[in-house]
């Protein structure tokens, strides 16, 4: 939208002028402000890319800096902006704020330093390429350092954008990159685990051949160097897990956690362990593994550092951030101003759905804390906003960076060449205070031991290592996954069988050597295999086991989890037959799961951070399968943007809404009895869409949905399909309700519950072009609702029609207020001219009704009805 | 439609084949706008009992026992502990000193008898080791004791100590009872009602003893009733009506209600034959002290007892047996039926007084006790004076099974109870829409603004 100069409302700099001044006022009077210089042309913009958008970027230790990841991935999006030289840019700061140097080696062995992220904001004025940068840095054994530095970049034209927003970029990053970083410690963990086992093994393996050489009486010499290094190695590698998985996640928990101190986790650890001389590089050892096969060239792609949950996770968290930020300034700006005034309209601002409910819980506590300091809400706002621009303002910086063309050639070439064990499948995320690791070793044990001496003593190993990592953290939550894949019972009593057999003969050994030397990096050593799939099964088999271990909290999140996604595997799979682009619907989903995950997960962030920031919100109303494919279908011109859309609502509630009034114009220039069915809406009348297309029925019903007052928070008063007999108190939740017609006999008798409550209800039949309501007549609706309206685009219409139901409520919150006074409400208000007709007063007076029900109410929702006539619509239009 | 009501003979035919009504969508006079479904019943809900203003009581199938608010429609309590149907229940007031305490006596058929605290739930009182469910249940407020009908009769006290019983030999039991001056009582046994005389003696026990049987019904006897001081009536399945002295137990007027079943096309005289006897059956009763409302069969009937004349009746009221009626003043009239519908009744004047009534409708009534041997007769009343109709003002539709029972709660609204497990409360929507502008200035007042 920015890099196009076609599209130009404004003629003049006038308009933008004034908005600017307006910004202004509230800071300086204007007869002290400078005069503003000549402003740049606002809607040119020497950026190359159309869109802001989400760049994740590696310093890659072989090419280095490279662009990974982009969301959106668009190439229309991106333009022909240069990632690669933009990722040079980026990744060049000097991002290692609390790197390893800055505290002295208090204890040998390797250390892990869980940095802090750091956040700059940079920018390139001459490209007009201005970025909000999160650094952060990965671990993988096979790396140098075993860390991998990457960061995450917000992209944008605008850089007052950048700081305008940069508290919601903020939360929105740190979340994504937390997600991240937990993957990866699990991913590293199992890493880990895997590592080690493999050098148990082996330890146990040049034992067994030095007893064997000292029964033989030979004397090797290079053996027990060998054995002294593996030793090291294995001390390294269980301190290193003992370091990842003791990492503090409680202090997540907390909202004014102390940055994570590394010393806290080793003054235990020179306790139980003797000191030993520190001359470990895990990378030499890395290559001396058997699985160092793997060329030096191709480290792990980001996809394989992370499980993939948190990987998915973290994707969904950015796409978000990306949805939320969407459109220019004005739009970000107008939309919040929107939705902070209708949330302070509490009275109304549950009649016609502006802003989302739930995002009233999250707002409470920092409402709270305003009026704690007694200030007013938009006076904190304000100036917190201010500082954070201003501490912005002072660490933005231009970074002159030269850029090494050649690198980026290979970085694609890399990235081809992953390797390929990512496939593994998460079967279980447990915690890590639940972590079943004694009953997991114990029945590998047990059911090892006797066959197999040498894996008793890996596994006795094991153990070791794990009781430590329980004991030093019993409180954190955690991250250890298992994976199960082409692991088969049958193949794991082969592979013990055979070792049973080979065991006691002499020159077994030799056989096992080459075994053990022959490994190749995707297949497991027996034990190992045998362990996986047991803690796999184990906990699979279990779950009301694991559910009670768990920590309370991560219990009920985990259960919810699997919960959920059985629902969404039960919702999507029987609509998949018609519904050829499950992969999209499911999607929406799948992010409502995650963000819903996520408020549970994430830890409180501090209110001060939050200002003016809206967590992701799953969308108010529960959408079908159909639903989404229409959304999706709507994609192609989602480069323009709305109010609606952004800050206070998801995107995806935007464009709901927005194809929901496109629907809803349709309906009102169609039919010749649009006025009256919305009378009905409007006057609580529950309305009931009959049609033979359910998915004509469902859209219908949405597009209807948007003049229902109160829809309830997620759509409670929508049913777009009814599929069992209609009851009175189903009058009672659903105010707008659609019904198949089919020639099934459950059809017959929905329709026949639904003719015997026809007193209270108004009928559209879409087949045959009718509605059977009572007739309106009055002027309250002329504006909402005129067939003949120029509107051509549903979101100019849906504009219009927010406008006006807004109208509606504040008049039926002043005809509240007023009907309290003495005499009649009829003759207050007919005095008062505002409502030409009976009818006109009849929606003035539901409106109110459901304003004093929700305020005021008490006991069970009522149906509210007149006893009137009802005609037969005929529609007069031609269609 | 008038002509029929007026019963031309010619005009019948063809219009007593669709007797069903149709007031139509426009109601004006039908100020019931708003309505409530109150659930928590999971088995049919058969009685409803007024507690005290604002609180009712309603029983059934599945044994509980629920108190309810109508002016919120909020579920106050629940009275759990019956293990089996609900077979009556009724209030009673314990009286102290300076309180009217209201509590709840409950029969079920787990031959049980509670007595409950309406307003904590508590079962104060049970019986547990009946010999028989009890079908009915009469509290005399004037002696502290009530009494429970069934097999056997027991007088208890208030502190449901057993006083006195009588065993009573018949199939049926006792399924109504009614309070007669003179510390007598009236019970329905099938087609008998036994009167019997309770004798307080000095000692403060008491004692019951048979003392009359009036055996004028040819027919069960579905409905007992007492009118006024004087009198009270008693209603049959094969529709006798009788209209006793509550101190003589003399028959003052004796009514066979004969909807005809035989029309214009046949005016043959076997009548009796072609009627079904759910037809004509006394279901209910109520009156006001003047006027007594009967529901027979799927119609309605209104007597006047003062001046002993028929006021107004209509046979097709509803399209089903009406169960429940009530006269809400002199000219108002509520009835539910098995069609799951409601409707409210005006007596008003016949619009052409000129055109004379026929009896057409109801075969044959007469007064006096002679007439009953005679039989049904076809001897016409051809002047009915003062002849008025019964005209359709509202009905109300929601219940998706019989309704059982309603209570008025006057302005205050309308509960009813039926088949479908449900309860709803129907209210005049004006009214609860001031109310409840008045609930939301009092809250705004209590926050301290908007």
């Amino acid at each position: 939208m920015i890099g196009s100069p076609d599209l130009l409302p404004f003629t003049g700099s006038e308009g933008f002028e004034e908005e600017r001044a307006k910004q202004e006022a509230w800071s300086l009077p204007e007869e002290f402000s400078v005069p503003l210089g000549p402003s740049a042309q606002p809607w040119s913009s020497r950026a190359q890319f159309h869109r802001d958008f989400i760049l994740v970027a590696e310093f890659s230790e072989q090419v280095g800096p490279r662009p990974v990841l982009t969301i959106p991935n668009e190439q229309k999006v991106i333009g022909s902006f240069d990632l690669n030289h933009f990722s040079v840019r980026i990744m060049s700061v000097d991002y290692q704020a609390s790197g390893p140097g800055h505290t002295p080696p208090s204890s040998p062995g390797p250390r892990l330093s869980f940095s802090e992220d750091s956040r700059v904001m940079l920018g390139d004025s001459a490209e007009d390429a201005f970025a909000y940068v999160q650094h952060l840095t990965l671990y993988d054994l096979e790396a140098r350092g075993m860390v991998r530095p990457f960061c995450i970049a917000y992209v944008c034209s605008d850089q007052v954008k950048l700081m305008e927003n940069f508290s919601e970029l903020s939360t929105g990053f740190s979340q994504a990159s937390d997600s991240l970083k937990t993957g990866n410690r699990q991913a590293f963990s199992t890493e880990l685990q895997r590592k080690l086992q493999e050098l148990e093994f082996r330890r146990l393996t040049l034992l067994q051949n030095k007893e064997l050489q000292e029964v033989k009486d030979e004397s090797a010499e290079g053996k027990p160097e060998e054995l002294d290094v593996l030793e090291y190695s294995i001390l390294n590698h269980r301190e290193l897990l003992r370091q990842v998985t003791s990492y503090p996640n409680r202090k997540l928990q907390q909202p004014d956690f102390l940055p994570y101190d590394p010393a806290d986790s080793l003054t235990d650890l020179t306790a139980l362990q003797p000191p030993e001389p520190c001359s470990y590089l895990p990378t030499s050892s890395s290559s001396s593994s058997p699985s160092s096969y793997r060329s030096e060239n191709l480290l792990k792609p980001l996809e394989e550092l992370c499980n993939s949950y948190f990987f998915s996770l973290m994707k969904e968290q950015l796409v978000d951030t990306e949805r939320r930020l969407r459109g220019d300034r004005s739009v970000l700006r107008t939309c919040h101003v929107t939705h902070s005034l209708s949330r302070r309209l509490k009275l109304t601002n549950f009649l016609f759905e502006l802003w989302s409910p739930r995002e009233a819980e999250e707002e409470e506590g920092e409402r709270a804390e305003m009026e704690a300091q007694g200030v007013s809400g938009s006076k904190t706002e304000v100036q917190s906003e201010r500082q954070s621009a201003e501490v912005l303002i002072s660490c933005l910086e231009e970074i002159p960076i030269k850029l090494v063309a050649e690198k980026a050639d290979f970085s694609a070439a890399a990235e081809m060449t992953g390797s390929m064990s990512s496939g593994d499948s998460i079967e279980v995320l447990g915690t890590e205070k639940s972590y079943q690791t004694q009953r997991v070793i114990a029945e590998t044990s047990t059911g090892t031991a006797d066959v197999c001496v040498r894996c008793a003593a890996i596994d006795a190993g094991v153990r070791r290592v794990r009781d430590y990592a329980k004991r030093a953290n019993s409180e954190d939550s955690i991250e250890v996954l298992s994976t199960s894949e082409s692991i088969f019972p049958d193949d794991l009593t082969a592979i013990t069988e055979e070792e049973a057999e080979h065991h006691p003969l002499t020159n077994g050994f030799k056989d096992e050597e080459e075994l053990a030397n022959g490994w190749k990096s995707d297949e497991l050593p027996p034990e190992r295999m045998k362990m996986t799939w047991a803690t796999s099964e184990n906990e699979r088999d279990d779950p009301v086991n694991k559910g009670e271990s768990l920590g309370e909290p991560a219990a009920d999140v985990d259960d919810s989890v699997t919960k959920r996604i059985k629902d969404i595997q039960e919702d999507v799979a029987p609509e998949k037959a018609h519904e050829p682009s499950e992969g999209v619907d499911l999607f929406p989903r799948r992010l409502r799961l995650f963000s819903q995950l996520h408020v549970k997960l994430a830890p409180p962030t501090p209110v001060a951070e939050m200002g003016r920031r809206s967590p992701p919100c799953p969308p108010l109303r529960l959408l079908s399968v159909d639903e989404m494919s229409d959304c999706s279908s709507f994609t192609g011109s989602s480069d323009t943007f709305s109010p609606t859309q952004g800050n206070h609502s998801s995107t995806q509630l935007g464009r709901r809404r927005r194809k929901a009034g496109l629907r809803a114009l349709r309906f009102i220039k169609h039919h010749s009895f649009s006025q009256h069915a919305i009378f009905c809406l409007l006057s609580g009348r529950p309305l009931v869409v009959v049609g033979g297309d359910e998915s004509l029925v469902r859209k219908q019903v949405d597009g209807l949905s948007l003049f229902l007052p109160s829809p309830g928070s997620d759509g409670s008063a929508v049913m777009p399909c009814l599929t069992t007999p209609l009851q009175l108190s189903d009058l009672l939740t659903w105010r707008l309700i659609g019904i198949q017609r089919s020639s099934s006999s459950l059809s017959s008798t929905i329709l026949l519950s639904v003719t015997r409550y026809s007193r209270y209800l108004a009928l559209l039949d879409l087949d045959q072009k009718t509605l059977q309501s009572p007739t309106y007549s009055g002027s309250l609706l002329s504006q909402l609702a005129e067939p003949h309206t120029g509107f051509r685009g549903g979101l100019t219409y849906l504009l219009h029609l927010e406008s006006c139901l807004a109208a509606l409520a504040s008049k039926a919150l002043l005809h509240t207020l007023l009907a309290g006074g003495v005499g009649t409400e009829r003759d207050c208000l007919h005095a008062q001219g505002s409502f030409s007709s009976e009818c006109d007063y009849r929606v003035m007076h539901h409106l109110s009704d459901l304003i004093k029900q929700r305020h005021a109410g008490r006991g069970p929702p009522f149906l509210k009805f007149s006893y009137c006539s009802v005609q037969l619509h005929k529609n007069t239009f031609a269609t | 439609m008038l002509r029929w009501i007026l019963g031309g003979r010619e005009a019948q035919g063809s219009l007593e084949k669709s007797p069903v009504l149709c007031i139509g969508e426009e109601q004006p006079k039908n100020c019931f706008t708003e309505l409530q479904v109150l659930k928590g019943h999971f088995d049919i809900v058969r009685f409803l009992v007024q507690i005290d203003d604002f609180r009712c009581a309603s029983a059934g199938d599945d044994g509980l026992v629920l108190i309810w608010n109508i002016e919120t429609g909020e579920r106050l309590q629940e009275l759990r502990g019956h293990s089996q149907q609900i077979t009556a229940i009724t209030t009673f007031v314990c009286r102290s000193d300076v309180t009217a305490h209201p509590s709840l006596i409950t029969a079920s058929s787990d031959r049980t008898l509670s007595l409950w605290d309406p307003d904590t739930a508590n079962r104060i009182q049970t019986i547990s080791d009946l010999q028989s469910s009890v079908k009915c249940l009469l509290v005399l407020e004037r002696l502290s004791l009530w009494v429970s009908g069934g097999e056997e009769l027991c007088v208890w006290n208030k502190d449901f100590q057993l006083q006195c019983h009588r065993q009573q030999h018949s199939d049926t039991g006792i399924t109504a009872l009614i309070e007669l001056p003179k510390n007598c009582l009236a019970a329905a046994m099938d087609k008998e009602i036994v009167i019997h005389r309770l004798t307080l003696s000095t000692d403060s026990s008491v004692s019951v003893s048979e003392i009359h049987r009036l055996s004028e019904h040819q027919d069960q006897i579905r409905a007992l009733i007492s009118v006024n001081d004087g009198l009270f009536a008693s209603g049959s399945h094969a529709g006798e009506l009788i209209l006793w002295d509550s101190i003589s137990w003399t028959t003052q007027a004796t009514m066979h209600i004969l909807w005809e079943e035989s029309q214009a096309s046949t005016q043959t005289e076997i009548r009796l034959g072609a009627q079904k006897p759910s037809e004509m059956s006394i279901q209910h009763l109520s009156t006001n002290g003047k006027l007594l409302l009967a529901a027979v069969g799927s119609g309605l009937y209104v007597y006047n007892v003062v001046s002993r004349t028929v006021v107004a009746y209509r046979k097709a009221a509803h399209d089903s047996n009406v169960l429940h009626t009530t006269l809400l003043s002199d000219s108002e009239v509520m009835s539910c039926s098995e069609d799951g519908s409601v409707r409210m009744w005006e007596i008003q004047d016949l619009p052409l007084p000129a055109e004379p009534a026929s009896a057409g409708f109801f075969g044959m009534w007469t007064f006096g006790r002679s007439s009953k041997q005679s039989g049904p007769q076809s001897k016409k009343v051809v002047d009915i004076p003062n002849l008025r109709t019964l005209e359709l003002t509202g009905d109300l539709i929601g219940h998706s099974g019989a309704v059982q029972m309603f209570i008025s709660f006057k302005e205050k609204g309308l509960v009813t109870c039926s088949t479908d497990h449900l309860l709803i409360l129907w209210k005049n929507g004006d009214t609860q829409s001031r109310l409840r502008s008045l609930a939301l200035f009092h809250k705004l007042e209590e926050n301290g603004g908007l």
